[in-house]
């Protein structure tokens, strides 16, 4: 791709983000937040959308960013108190915004609707004529002349340009408070001969009609100069700032020289010719828009971040995996060699182990990103959903700040978005029943997400009617999906909703057929390595919970043996280890067994075999694990060899599902060993759990 | 490791027929199989697997190929008879199938030849145990080689039995 079509698909990229930033803060506004950095965010977003799209020749996203910005200064300079801006028209340019960045990304050359585009002008406007009150500056055209003029000089540092600041762009943004005279400042010019036209030696003296406070103008330039970049009021212009370099001499005509090479003076790629230097040294010469600078400008914004394609980033993600692996295979070389000889490689084998993982946290934090990225899709999602249903929603965020990796954000949205529908469109009630339930009209979604352990959990809960089991039971069983005769407890029935045969929707109310059932939740989940769960509680509400990993990459594992097998626990799933000898075991009727550990019976699985690996018998160690619905299970082992940091290979990718295998890794001797997947033990010994529940009362609920 | 390079190369003393074939020749019990020389990504001495749970008796386990996970299927079992006992001289031939590699368990290779078309037939029509696994022979002057159907071979890939149920305690 040549340089500068590169350039022009970072910023679309770019602009994505910006865009899901500024719809959280419209979101934010419109649900009464009275902050200004949510005002001014905003703002930013759109005015950097603006200026990325003016660098790389789109008039179209430029004209309805120009308005959008202006429509949001309003805002941004109290002329139009947050609670009574019109957020839904916001919304509105925010997708035609979307749709003019999406139709630039596939090369078609859309415009915006001209009703946005006049809607969004006669913001300012009407809100003048319609609330007076709330107004204390007349906006746009017309500014009266009466106003107080307030003198600003704009002395710009030398990299304006290369910044891609336009100072056209500050003076629009000035107009916007009052009438506006520039004259320009031509005194710092040098000679033809020392000038480079993509430095900017001019300085602007202007006068503002307006009585906009003196703080109000300052922001207003802190949008597109440094604070040492210009002097409000009557106070002589600072001479201390940065562009001293420039020689001040040379007020006399430059002699007309041949363009300086400037080449070198730019460090991104493909240099715009320097415009004939005729233009830079005639006064109000519009400024040369540094076409190349202006997506590193935009960079330039937020300069603590920089932009890496994914696939390096996973690239060193797989070095570290190899890493790890190597590291295991000298901690084990080591261990055939003489102790004596071998202490301080031990020491330093340690530390190596130490710096692998801070290495490898560290590769994983670049990765890792909040899940409010996916979330503030959400709100308006609700809000429009709401109004379709006709029931009045709030939802409630918790945790957005949570980091996940983002291969795992970008797999969340569907799955979200399908609970939180399912949530509103089944789970809460109209506001008539739920006024005759005694519930306040207002039904509340919660998303929340949050680190526990190895593992994120996102879950979606609303306080609707919960699930009638009952009813769930006699679908499933006119269906044939549950045998008859056969009680599942109340978990097995929660988990039927997951049976691509039932919809939430014939669960709770007698609606069928509407919309893809929690199937298809629970397939996206579990393609993640993740579990989907359910609780209810009739007539309080129902909360789904996603489970998910970190990382996808790497994990703590516990190194067991089985004859001559070795196979990976993960470290996240074990409760404690018991000796085989010490721990009372007992069989039911049909062979089942269970441990009987402090009071409470939980199943025992030979785990070899269980896996088909051997006939077992003679296991030495119990590891008492638990699933992700809350069972304890006691998996018997020959041996625990170790914990270790294991590199997750795929098995799928070469072979296919295993049962009872989620993955695979490489260990330090170059064996492949198989991880456990300790989720679907309960799958293998469910007929010893049901002989459990026959033979006690208790039923584990969690 | 490198049997292709090593292997010496004969042609056929026969008129070329149509779509002459280069084809890796293998033993599996005295029989001997051949597959086209482009599908083998290379050929690896044996070495030990990883068995996985409840996998057909043809599945002999994974490996490491170079930090990549590799199912391996013995040949010999796959055709019908009882699992290999496998010995240093046992091989692995690692082809690659519909986007994926596989390891293919055999006796030893033993030839890469260039085969004519008119030397190539249909599988002979009579019922024989694997024989849906063979898609024709080729005809040298010596032997007859039997040659595989891949796909055939490794059909269940991404496909595995069905999960017997409880097995515990």
């Amino acid at each position: 791709m040549d340089p500068m079509q590169e350039l022009r698909a970072t910023f679309l990229e770019e602009c994505d983000e910006l865009l899901s930033g500024l719809e959280g803060r419209l979101n934010a506004l419109r649900d009464g937040s009275q902050a200004v950095e949510d005002i001014n965010a905003a703002f930013r977003a759109i005015h950097s959308v603006k200026g990325g799209a003016g660098a790389f020749g789109m008039p179209a996203l430029v004209e309805l960013a120009h308005v959008f910005e202006a429509a949001l200064d309003h805002l941004r300079g109290g002329r139009i108190a947050p609670s009574d801006a019109p957020h839904a028209l916001f919304l509105q340019a925010l997708d035609q915004v979307a749709l003019l960045v999406a139709s630039a990304r596939e090369g078609s050359d859309a415009r915006a609707p001209a009703d946005i585009i006049s809607a969004l002008q006669r913001v300012g406007t009407q809100q003048h004529a319609d609330a007076p009150a709330s107004g204390t500056k007349v906006p746009v055209d017309g500014a009266p002349v009466s106003k107080g003029p307030v003198t600003i000089v704009l002395r710009p540092h030398v990299d304006l340009f290369r910044r891609a600041v336009d100072v056209r762009d500050v003076f629009a943004s000035l107009e916007l408070l009052g009438a506006l005279r520039v004259r320009t400042l031509t005194d710092r010019l040098p000679t033809l001969a020392e000038l480079d036209a993509q430095d900017c030696h001019l300085g602007f003296d202007l006068e503002v009609a307006t009585d906009a406070p003196e703080a109000h103008i300052a922001d207003v330039l802190e949008l597109h100069l440094d604070a040492a970049e210009f002097v409000i009021g009557n106070k002589k212009p600072d001479h201390a700032e940065p562009q001293i370099a420039v020689a001040v001499a040379a007020p006399e005509p430059a002699p007309i020289n041949p363009p300086p090479a400037t080449a070198g003076t730019v460090p991104s790629a493909p240099v715009i010719a320097p415009k004939p230097t005729v233009d830079a040294v005639s006064p109000p010469a519009p400024p040369a828009r540094a076409t190349n600078g202006s997506a590193l400008a935009l960079r330039s914004q937020s300069l603590s971040s920089i932009r890496v394609d994914l696939q390096r980033i996973d690239r060193l993600m797989n070095l570290v995996g190899e890493i790890v692996i190597t590291q295991s295979m000298l901690d084990q070389r080591l261990l055939s060699l003489p102790s004596a000889a071998t202490a301080h490689i031990a020491d330093g084998l340690q530390q190596l182990a130490r710096q692998t993982r801070e290495l490898q946290d560290s590769v994983m934090a670049v990765r890792a990103q909040p899940v409010k990225n996916v979330f503030q899709r959400m709100p308006r999602m609700v809000r429009e959903l709401g109004q379709t249903l006709g029931k009045q929603v709030r939802l409630q965020i918790l945790g957005e700040d949570t980091e996940v990796d983002k291969t795992i954000i970008e797999e969340l949205a569907d799955p979200l978005t399908h609970m939180i529908r399912n949530a509103m469109d089944h789970g809460l009630e109209t506001p008539e029943e739920r006024a005759a339930a005694g519930k306040p009209a207002e039904g509340v979604v919660t998303l929340q997400a949050e680190q526990r352990g190895g593992r994120i959990v996102i879950s979606v809960a609303d306080d609707g009617r919960g699930i009638n089991r009952e009813r769930l039971l006699a679908k499933a069983r006119s269906r044939n999906l549950v045998p008859a005769g056969e009680r599942p407890s109340p978990e097995e029935i929660d988990q039927l909703l997951f049976h691509p045969g039932l919809s939430t929707a014939e669960a709770i109310t007698d609606v069928s057929g509407r919309g893809v059932g929690m199937d298809v939740v629970k397939q996206n989940v579990e393609a993640l390595g993740g579990r989907v769960l359910v609780s209810s509680e009739l007539g309080f509400g129902t909360r789904f919970t996603m489970l998910l990993p970190l990382t996808l990459a790497v994990m703590d594992g516990m190194i067991i043996r089985l004859g001559r097998q070795r196979l990976v626990l993960p470290i996240a799933s074990i409760r404690e280890t018991l000796q085989a000898s010490e721990t009372p075991v007992e069989t039911l009727p049909g062979g089942h067994e269970f441990l009987r550990l402090r009071d409470t019976l939980s199943p025992l699985v030979r785990l070899g075999k269980a896996l088909g690996l051997g006939p077992g018998g003679g296991e030495q160690v119990i590891v008492m694990t638990e699933t992700d619905r809350g069972n304890q299970i006691g998996l018997s082992v020959d041996e625990i060899i170790g914990q270790q940091q294991v590199v997750v290979k795929s098995l799928e990718a070469s072979y296919g599902t295993v049962p009872g295998a989620s993955a695979a890794t490489i260990l330090g001797d170059g064996l492949v060993a198989l991880i456990v997947d300790v989720d679907a033990i309960p799958a293998i010994c469910a007929p010893a759990m049901a002989a459990m529940r026959a033979s006690t009362s208790s039923i584990p609920r969690h | 490791m490198s049997a292709p390079e090593h292997a010496a190369r004969r042609s056929i003393d026969e008129p070329r027929g149509p779509e002459p074939r280069q084809i890796v020749t293998f033993n599996v019990d005295d029989r001997v199989f051949g597959i086209d020389v482009a599908v083998v990504r290379e050929i690896k001495g044996w070495q030990e697997t990883t068995p996985l749970p409840h996998a057909a008796p043809y599945v002999r386990g994974v490996i490491n190929l170079r930090g990549m996970i590799l199912a391996v299927y013995d040949l010999r079992a796959r055709l019908g008879g009882a699992p290999a006992r496998p010995t240093a001289k046992h091989v692995n031939l690692v082809v690659d199938v519909a986007d994926r590699a596989a390891g293919i368990l055999v006796d030893s290779v033993s030839d890469i030849v260039d085969v004519p078309g008119h030397a190539i037939r249909p599988a002979p029509a009579v019922a024989m145990d694997g024989l849906d696994l063979i898609e024709g022979v080729a005809l040298l002057q010596d032997t007859v080689v039997a040659l595989l159907r891949l796909d055939a071979v490794l059909a269940h890939i991404g496909r595995p039995d069905a999960h017997p149920a409880a097995q515990s305690a």
